[in-house]
């Protein structure tokens, strides 16, 4: 269920296919340099629980991807807007989310206490995301809607250097959890358990799948579920359906684009703050710049998927988080991001409407 | 007619600011080079930005691969130890030739699209940098590198007087080749691209190769830019070419004017003025001002270059709503952003 129209089973089917043998050119890049260096593996993993064991932390880490993509693809598909700033929101929101958890006391939280603040953190944290992207659509998008198309760009640029410069001075204020080096990554409390879930039920292996990465999974997924039905069966989300396709014919029909475009804004950005609390707490380090390699990352998996397309961004961001896993594995951590880009690269030119977009013969 | 007099003077006084610092006046040589050499790949960006209207991302790459090809061509720590003098032309042959390599399947995309891949490919330059260890020493750098001889001296940093010329010079030489490219065919052929891809390539000018042209240009000021900094900085650290050295230097364009090289020469001393001349000299006053005090994370406050970027941001941001065609835009430029607006705004209405 995308944006713009429907997508047809025939497409899905191409598109698995596709994703299939992108899976299997980065197996083919196998240099052993890192093979045996799975983190937290105690015990010698064989071949198969070594590839599921990343494939595992490739899922956990690209349900935060989808979270961010989806703010890129709605916002893309609405306005056509390369929201660059989108990945600083992001980091904003990690910002705001380790505040909030170490002024409840950090690191000496436990049980009921931990929970509150965790559920805190996500509150504050989407809250205040949806917030700062819903003002900054009013203030500074909206104005240039019929402006020439690379003035809204240069602005979402613009936005992402005011953003990542506040979470510059936000990391030296002298407030709990940021530490006595303002441009120095923040530890974040880990508030979590990390139970293996794999040992805890007796299952002879030497897989790690703790209540960290479950953890991620049962918050990340409801949220896109969430967001499906909402877009699929309110009012609203009937109406952003009909403004992505055509905002002139939407407003004849009595649609408010002006309230659904800050609408979507107000999601995306919202969806985002989640995603940096998710990751707060499954990575528990948090720095000032991180926002513009993972909203790099995020909008690979959006126009891998397909940019406009909803679906398309939550299976855009697991495939991402699985080939920058994998090629952690296979190449090595400091590859990854060139690994990365150079998919993107391969996909603008060659399919660039992505795994489960449709033609538009625009960008070609 | 009144721009040239005003250029001359801008020219003049440039060449005899050395002269006045000379009797202690102004901010040191040195600082200024640095300002030169933004403003020189700022003027090479805007042949990109500004004529062909392509939004270049990854710019900072080309000047990464130009000061690494004559870098490692210069350095003592490899074998080959080629003189300054042929290493400069390596340089930009080696902007031109990645600009060559990779504008050719690029230049097939379109507007925003186009942006993000070349940013993808200044990303995956600074990854290469660092992960090629055995030829550009990775994160530890590049060093030393070889300084020009010429008549005997071996001039290195400690000749700022020198550099400053040079570097005025190449940037003089750029200008002028800007406003030559500007004024032939492929000029005219830039601006009706601009105006209306499709309708140019309906009246016989091929879009690919007027882009490909504006593409491989800037790749070789760029180029050369970079090997005279590699040799001037004395050693080259994959931190010096990321994604932000091209931002800056994008928001100098846009700042400055697009399409106007006066404009650019404007935004980049601008701008980069800010960075190496205004900022130290508030962040010295703060110091003095506060003597110890803003210790621990305070600190980041008072030391003005952290503002950077938010400075930036706020302009870019101001200034596309409030004048999209920069401080000093080109004539057609500007018609081009205002005619578009009206147009917009006229078919807009009902919005």
């Amino acid at each position: 269920m995308r944006l713009r129209s429907l997508g047809g089973s025939a497409r899905l089917r191409r598109a698995l296919g596709l994703a299939l043998l992108l899976t299997a050119a980065t197996f083919l890049l196998d240099t052993p340099a890192s093979a045996d260096q799975g983190p937290g593996a105690p015990v010698r993993l064989g071949a198969v629980e070594e590839l599921l064991q990343y494939l595992l932390i490739g899922i956990a880490r690209g349900a935060v991807f989808s979270l961010i993509a989806l703010g890129y693809t709605m916002v893309y598909g609405i306005i056509e807007l390369i929201n660059f700033a989108h990945g600083d929101l992001y980091m904003l929101g990690a910002f705001m989310a380790l505040s909030v958890v170490a002024c409840c006391g950090g690191e000496s939280l436990s049980g009921g206490a931990a929970a509150g603040a965790i559920a805190l953190a996500f509150l504050v944290s989407t809250a205040f995301t949806a917030g700062v992207n819903f003002g900054v659509e009013r203030l500074a998008y909206r104005p240039l809607r019929n402006a020439p198309p690379l003035a809204p760009l240069l602005t979402a640029i613009g936005m992402s250097f005011i953003f990542q410069n506040l979470g510059l001075f936000w990391g030296g204020l002298p407030i709990a959890g940021m530490g006595s080096q303002a441009a120095a990554p923040k530890s974040f409390p880990d508030l979590l358990p990390t139970v293996n879930l794999v040992q805890a039920l007796g299952i002879p292996s030497g897989l790690s799948f703790t209540t960290k990465d479950l953890f991620v999974i049962a918050t990340a997924a409801p949220l896109m579920v969430g967001l499906t039905l909402f877009v699929r069966f309110t009012r609203l989300g009937k109406a952003m359906r009909a403004t992505a396709q055509n905002r002139m014919a939407a407003q004849v029909v009595g649609i408010n684009a002006d309230r659904v475009i800050a609408a979507t804004f107000l999601i995306g950005g919202g969806l985002a703050g989640a995603g940096a609390v998710i990751n707060g707490l499954y990575n528990n380090t948090i720095v000032f710049d991180m926002g513009y390699n993972a909203g790099l990352m995020a909008f690979t998996a959006a126009v891998l998927g397909g940019i406009g397309s909803i679906p398309g961004a939550m299976l855009g961001g697991f495939f991402i988080g699985i080939v920058s896993s994998f090629s952690d594995w296979q190449l090595a951590t400091q590859w990854t991001p060139a690994v990365v880009f150079g998919l993107l690269i391969l996909v603008l030119i060659f399919r660039p409407q992505g795994l489960l977009g449709r033609e538009t013969g625009e960008k070609a | 007619m009144r721009r040239p007099p005003i250029g001359v003077l801008v020219v003049a006084a440039a060449v005899l600011y050395p002269a006045v610092h000379a009797i202690g006046i102004g901010p040191s040589l040195g600082g200024l080079v640095t300002i030169l050499f933004f403003t020189l790949l700022a003027v090479g960006l805007n042949i990109v930005v500004g004529y062909a209207g392509i939004l270049h991302l990854g710019y900072a790459a080309f000047f990464g691969v130009g000061a690494y090809a004559a870098g490692i061509l210069t350095t003592p720590s490899h074998p080959f130890g080629w003189p300054f003098w042929l290493a400069l032309p390596v340089g930009g042959a080696a902007g031109a030739l990645l600009g060559l390599v990779f504008s050719a399947p690029l230049l097939r995309l379109r507007g925003d699209y186009l942006a993000i891949v070349t940013l993808g490919l200044g990303e995956i330059l600074q990854v290469v940098l660092i992960n090629l260890p055995g030829v550009t020493r990775g994160n530890s750098g590049l060093s030393p590198i070889g300084a020009p001889r010429l008549l005997g001296y071996e001039l290195d940093q400690r000749y700022p007087a020198f550099w400053y010329y040079f570097v005025l010079a190449l940037l003089l030489l750029a200008v002028a080749v800007s406003r030559a490219v500007e004024r032939s065919r492929f000029g005219r052929a830039w601006v009706a691209i601009r105006e209306n891809e499709l309708a140019a390539d309906c009246m016989g000018v091929n879009p690919v190769r007027a882009k490909l042209l504006a593409f491989v240009l800037s790749a070789v000021v760029a180029g050369v830019a970079g090997a005279a900094y590699g040799s001037f900085a004395g050693g080259l650290y994959p931190t010096a070419f990321t994604f932000n050295i091209s931002a800056t230097l994008l928001c100098m364009v846009i700042l400055g004017g697009m399409g106007n090289p006066a404009g650019v020469v404007l935004g980049a001393v601008l701008l980069a003025g800010f960075d190496r001349v205004v900022a130290p000299f508030l962040t010295e006053q703060a110091g003095r001002l506060l003597p110890g005090g803003g210790g621990g994370s305070w600190r980041i406050f008072l030391e003005f270059h952290n503002y950077r970027f938010l400075l930036y941001g706020i302009a870019l941001v101001i200034l596309m709503r409030i004048r999209p065609q920069g401080l000093l835009p080109s004539a057609e430029m500007r018609e081009e952003l205002l005619e578009r607006e009206e147009a917009a705004s006229a078919a807009g209405a009902p919005a």
